[in-house]
């Protein structure tokens, strides 16, 4: 299995990522799907910046996120799968992305949206994603870095 | 483990432990020594010493200083020889952040060489970046 970790993280790239997953799980490869950004090849640029050397990036639309992991799969990759959003991960998950397991790092803070860590907040749609990776096997753990305790929701039946 | 020792003016050390935190979570065995304007160096030295002696675990303790040439390096510096420490001089949070992993599997001496690299190395103008790979395009 190449997968070693899906995570949903609004930043996407960044520190925690970088210097903290990537060397806990051992990854070799970023998988960042992400509409905006594959259709942006400045922000992609500037986001490739914080990888450091020795690890790969591959920026997909979230409907090549199923070829992109079974891609990674043949080459014999540890790739860690980055989205922006529960909805996006909802939706690679229906699309067949195989993650058993979903972490959330980051989901900023906005009006309306309750707080579930220091750095995770939901909003109602939040916790409908929730509801349905729970109800298709998927447990969710909160915490922004390998070593927190974080918070988990197991899948549901 | 290695223990390490941040040392600055102001309330420097304190945030920038603080900032590594936030990015790679609790950091075990760091202490961080601020300096105000009113410390003679005697306070300074005794207050480095007991953050020395706080994070040492027997594999010596890096101490981190704000600048070369500053109170805070001068004073780390009358630590080698008769502390096991090592002192590396300008620090900032790339440095920090590294620290906690490099730690696991290093000595002390190539610790302060792989966090003077990776400091240094950190230090870079985005903008050129860019350029040169689209250049390379």
């Amino acid at each position: 299995m190449s997968l070693v970790l899906a995570r949903i993280d609004c930043r996407l790239i960044h520190g925690q990522v970088v210097e903290t997953w990537v060397p806990h799980v051992k990854a070799n490869l970023l998988i960042v799907a992400n509409d905006d950004l594959a259709a942006n090849p400045m922000l992609r640029s500037v986001m490739e910046l914080a990888v450091p050397v020795g690890i790969r990036v591959r920026f997909c639309r979230l409907d090549e996120v199923v070829a992109a992991i079974a891609e990674a799969d043949r080459a014999g990759d540890r790739s860690i799968l980055l989205l922006s959003n529960a909805s996006d991960a909802v939706k690679a998950r229906r699309d067949g992305a195989s993650f058993n397991l979903l972490n959330i790092g980051n989901l900023h803070f906005a009006e309306g949206k309750v707080q579930i860590s220091p750095s995770v907040f939901f909003a109602p749609e939040d916790f409908e994603a929730l509801r349905w990776l729970r109800s298709h096997g998927v447990s969710v753990c909160v915490k922004g870095t390998p070593f927190e305790s974080g918070m988990s929701f197991e899948a549901e039946g | 483990m290695i223990g390490a020792v941040v040392v600055s003016h102001g309330t420097h050390a304190t945030g920038l432990l603080q900032a590594a935190e936030v990015i790679v979570g609790r950091i075990e065995g760091v202490a961080a020594v601020d300096l105000s304007p009113s410390m003679g160096v005697e306070e300074v030295h005794a207050a480095m010493e007991a953050a020395i002696r706080s994070v040492d675990k027997g594999k010596g303790v890096l101490i981190l200083t704000d600048m070369f040439g500053g109170t805070p390096s001068n004073i780390a510096i009358s630590f080698l020889g008769t502390h096991p420490v090592e002192v590396i001089t300008g620090v900032n949070l790339p440095m920090m952040v590294k620290f906690p992993y490099a730690r696991q599997s290093m000595t002390l001496p190539e610790l302060a060489h792989h966090l003077q690299e990776c400091g240094q190395r950190n230090i870079t103008i985005p903008g050129d970046m860019l350029k040169k790979k689209s250049e390379k395009k």
